[in-house]
């Protein structure tokens, strides 16, 4: 795709061009256009409009939080609203181009988020809601003869006015950005401001040593831990096996959760040694 | 007409989502049609982003609610701030978005105004 250029602002001779290429692509279109030579030329007049107000698309796609290769669906359904707005367009209405074309632009990008699937995992709940606001949304609009209102959706759904929000809003943050892209600079990414934490490691870890330090343990006390660490069995349950009382038992996991603890922390971390002989 | 609801926010731009979430509410609240309910979360960003620094100034977005309008003033601390260029993208979307739309420079501070009217009340 072709960039504008990166313009953000238009310049006095911009203005006049976009006049000049209005007026010639109005003539063109009410001539009978049966030349070649006059077909290429309403298409290069067509591309040239299209072209010169890329960055307007771009702008708004931006406004949509839809940036980088994740944004290009955005700028491209964006990109189909300006083309239907410079065939549209009546220079002789008195408008602005600029300012005709910003509601096509925003309507084809609002029915691309309303309309295509999600990159983003959404909660289930809200997604189900956004398709049936979208749903309602459209009903609604036939019957009213324009957009309803977020309390006659409220009303329609049986759903509270902040849930249809919360559903509109879920409806435009479907875009996924990629871990590597650039966020500043420095051309530092996103993956670079993560950690990559996982939480599994550890608990293998701490199973290992716990395995281990269990082993050191005298019989009775082990089979204790055992049962009510693991097995989760109830005190009760435990001193009924053992034959003990349950205060006995408590007393006794107690001391052996404290000798296991001071274990841990006397060994140095990640400690290789294989687990002490009984 | 109500009192201004006023949120007031450092000028960084992880804080417009707060001005975009509250235009959005209170234009729902205002029984504007969903696609004005968007639009006023458009514009309330267009206008914020303009005054987005970084750096210490403080953004201030008042909100006034009639029966049928809803007035969005956004306004920063930022001395010298320049008016939006009105050739520029974000004044051409904030003029298609909203029902009318001011940039004023009030003693030295940039002030937006963007007017938001909604449905005629029934009857009317």
């Amino acid at each position: 795709m072709t960039e504008s250029g990166g313009i953000s602002r238009w310049t006095p001779e911009q203005r006049l061009r976009e006049r000049e290429l209005f007026d010639e692509f109005a003539c063109l279109r009410q001539g009978d256009g049966s030349s070649p030579a006059e077909q290429s030329r309403l298409q290069s007049v067509r591309d040239e409009l299209v072209t010169m107000h890329l960055g307007l698309v771009h702008h708004l796609a931006r406004r949509y939080g839809a940036q980088g290769p994740a944004g290009e669906d955005v700028v491209q359904v964006g990109i189909l609203g300006l083309i239907n707005a410079v065939d549209r367009f009546d220079l002789n209405r008195g408008n602005e181009f600029s300012t005709f074309a910003t509601p096509h632009i925003i309507g084809e990008m609002r029915k691309f988020f309303r309309d295509d699937s999600w990159a983003v995992r959404v909660p289930r709940r809200l997604r189900d809601l956004t398709s049936a606001v979208n749903r309602a949304r459209s009903e609604l609009s036939l019957d009213l003869g324009r957009p309803p209102t977020v309390a006659e959706l409220s009303v329609h759904l049986a759903v509270p006015d902040e849930d249809i929000l919360a559903a509109l809003e879920a409806a435009t943050i479907r875009g996924a950005a990629s871990i590597d892209t650039p966020i500043d600079a420095d051309g530092r990414t996103i993956a670079d401001t993560l950690t990559f934490g996982d939480d599994s490691f550890d608990q293998v870890e701490t199973r290992m040593l716990a395995d281990a330090l269990l082993d050191s343990l005298p019989e009775r006390e082990r089979r204790i831990v055992i049962a009510h660490i693991y097995e989760e069995l109830a005190q009760s349950r435990i001193a009924n096996e053992l034959g003990i009382s349950q205060v006995h038992v408590s007393r006794l996991l107690r001391s052996s959760l404290d000798t296991l603890r001071r274990q841990a922390l006397e060994r140095p971390e990640r400690d290789p040694d294989p687990p002490p002989s009984r | 007409m109500s009192e201004p609801i006023t949120l007031r926010f450092p000028a960084h731009a992880s804080n417009v989502a707060l001005a975009r979430t509250t235009a959005a509410t209170l234009a729902a609240r205002l029984d504007f049609t969903i696609d004005q309910v968007e639009d006023a979360r458009l514009a309330i960003d267009e206008a914020v982003t303009h005054l987005i620094t970084e750096g210490d100034e403080m953004i201030t977005c008042s909100f006034t609610l009639s029966e049928t309008e809803l007035r969005m003033v956004v306004t920063s601390t930022a001395e010298h701030a320049a008016l939006p260029d009105p050739e520029g993208f974000g004044w051409i979307v904030m003029r298609a978005l909203v029902d009318d739309v001011r940039a004023e420079d009030v003693d030295g501070l940039v002030t937006l105004t963007l007017l938001m009217r909604g449905l005629e009340p029934a009857g009317a």
